[in-house]
Formats: C-alpha cells, structure tokens, sequence
C-alpha cells in the first residue's frame, strides 16, 4: 500500500515536473514575442509626429501641435528655394485637398520650413499663397525647426553648390489624427487623387 | 551691358524655331517649358528635351536665360527618402535616346531669378552643346507645380 501511495506519488511528482511546465512556458514565451511586437508597434507608432513649437507664417503667432488638435494634418518638410521637388509635393497637396471637397475643412496642411535662414515669414506666406491659401507655412528659430524636424523624424542638411545652398530633405508628407497620432505617409511623389483617396478613407473611418 | 545681352537672348529666343532647326542638324531642343514661380523667389525650375538626331554623341555644356544669373543642372535623386539635388556639369547626349529632363528628375535651376515666372509667359532659354553649338529656345511657363510641358503639341522649341 505504501509502495504503491509511494510510486503513486513519485509518478505524480515526474508529472508535475514534465509535463505542464513545457506548454505552459512555450505559452508563456509566445505571449511574451506577441505582446512585446504588439507593444513595440504600438510604442514606436507614436514617435513619428510629436510636439513641436514654431511660428504661424500667415499671423506672426507662436503655434503648437496642440493648437492644431480636431483637425488632420497633412505635414510637410520644404525650403522655399527648392524648385523641383517642392512645388510638386505642394502642388498635389494643394490638389488633393480641392479633391476633397466639403472634407477639406477638416484638414489643415503645413508646409514646415527646413531654411529658417532664408524662409522668413513674409516668404513663407507669399510662397505658400501660390499654392493654395489652405496651406500654412511654419517656419522659427534654428532650435525649434530642429525640434519640429526630429518629432517627425525628419532629416535635413545643407549642400553647397556653387555659391548657393540648398537642402537635402526627407521628402514624407505625414498625415496626422486629429488626436495628434500618427496615421499614415505618402511619398513625396504621391499624386494628389492618392493622397486624398487616402485621407477620405481615414476621415470616413473616423466616424464623424 | 546687361540690357544688350537681354536683348541679344530675347532676339535669339525668337528666332528659336528657325535656329532650332537651320543651325543644327543633329540637335534638336523639344518641349522648352518652366514653371511659374511664387512672389519673390530667386531660384525657378526650367525643363527641355533634347533629341540628338546626328550619329555622334554630344554633350550639353551650359545653358543661360536673360531672366536669371544662370542656369544650371541638377538632378533630384531620392535616397531612402531623402531628397538630394546634384549639380552636374554637363549631361551627355547620345543618339540612342533623347534626354528628357524632367520634375523629379533632372532639371535647369534657374538661379538668381530676375522676375517672377507667371503662367502663359515665354522666356528665352540658349543651350550650348559641345558639337552643336548654341541653340535658342523658347520655354513656356506653366502653373507654379506643373508636371509637363503646358503645350506637349507645340513643335519642338517653339
């Protein structure tokens, strides 16, 4: 009786050791890939976009992201003596919010200057104007363009040529929730019916 | 001393077809067109296509427009998403296949603008190529981000 009590136990404890403990980790383990990839997407998301301080082309006013909460946001990273490039991503984006028609109201495009030295306000106006009056133009100090840049993650330099320079510049146009969130990207080279196919599939998911 | 070079490129502008086509065989200069710039801007964007109907290959070597300091060539290129624009000196021609210069390509900076560019206007634009020597030309301007040529039908540097 003992005996058996005993091997009874001893085959118990063999169980106890072997067999829950191998699923029970892989499970274990494999919940703990899903939710690190699920927090890694849900953590790195948020990066592209962020706070940022400059100042209003159009009023001369100091602006932050937070003042442009409620609406989507199509953002852009240019310089004014960008002649090819620019006004092709500018031109499509002035396009595509005509596109959009009554939606429109509901996104505010920024064209946020990477050439504070040259694109000082009364350009910025002047130059955004020729686009589309919709189209606010951001320009600030050295500091507060680097800051903008790097919450957008957005790359810039300057490049000689001859006695001139010009800017080497991610090229991304951004679109942003009106929560401020990261929603999507479109190429530099995005034409205008693609850029606001796009946006009227996420304002419509909205659900407003 | 600025005026009568204005007025030697506008004269040469004119003649553009005629030049075009009489002074050199082998080169043709086809779809000369800019587009409009915004108020107060230095630098503008100039776009050609050169066809080079002769057996050899040439080179274009230079390029000036009485309405900016100069011209130059650039090209636009895309590197993991970052734009970068490259001065090249010159751009090769074969008889292989035209070279379309082109937004998002290579285009002719026109730098240190004298005017604004508006849409409808014409501005006179010379080429020089190392064989073919000069020729004249006519660019339309188009809309401030055209794409293309604002009258793809118009002949050849008209």
């Amino acid at each position: 009786m003992s005996r058996i009590e005993e091997t009874d136990h001893a085959g118990q404890g063999r169980m106890s050791l072997h067999w829950p403990w191998g699923p029970l980790l892989g499970g274990m383990m494999f919940a703990t890939v899903i939710a690190s990839i699920l927090w890694l997407h849900r953590s790195q998301t948020p990066f592209v976009g962020g706070p940022f301080e400059l100042i209003n082309a159009a009023t001369g006013r100091q602006v932050s992201d937070q003042d442009f909460r409620g609406k989507w946001l199509l953002v852009f990273f240019g310089y004014t003596h960008c002649p090819d490039l620019c006004p092709t991503t500018l031109s499509n984006i002035a396009e595509s919010i005509t596109q959009l028609g009554r939606l429109a109201a509901r996104v505010q495009p920024l064209f946020i200057t990477v050439d504070p030295e040259r694109d000082t306000q009364q350009v910025l106006v002047d130059y955004t104007g020729a686009f589309d009056h919709r189209i606010v133009g951001l320009f600030g100090s050295a500091g507060q363009v680097a800051a903008a840049a790097r919450a957008y993650r957005v790359y810039y330099a300057k490049r000689m040529i001859g006695d001139e320079y010009y800017m080497d510049h991610t090229g991304t146009i951004y679109a942003v929730r009106p929560d401020g969130t990261y929603a999507t990207s479109f190429l530099s080279t995005a034409g205008s019916s693609e850029i606001a196919k796009s946006l009227r599939q996420l304002i419509g998911n909205d659900g407003k | 001393m600025r005026p009568i070079v204005a007025a030697l490129a506008i004269a040469i502008g004119t003649l553009a077809p005629a030049s075009a086509m009489a002074e050199s065989s082998s080169m043709a200069v086809e779809h000369a067109w800019a587009r409009a710039t915004p108020k107060a801007a230095t630098t503008g964007a100039a776009y050609v296509t050169l066809v080079n109907n002769g057996t050899g290959d040439d080179r274009l070597v230079g390029a000036s427009t009485p309405v900016a300091e100069k011209v130059q060539f650039h090209s636009e290129t895309n590197e993991n998403g970052v734009m970068k624009m490259r001065q090249l000196l010159t751009l090769d021609v074969s008889p292989a296949a035209p070279v379309v210069l082109k937004p998002g390509g290579i285009h002719m900076m026109l730098v240190g603008l004298k005017q604004q560019l508006k849409e409808g206007q014409a501005l006179p634009l010379t080429l020089t190529f190392e064989k073919a020597g000069s020729i004249g030309t006519t660019a339309r301007v188009g809309k401030i981000g055209a794409m293309e040529d604002p009258d793809p039908h118009a002949d050849g540097g008209e």
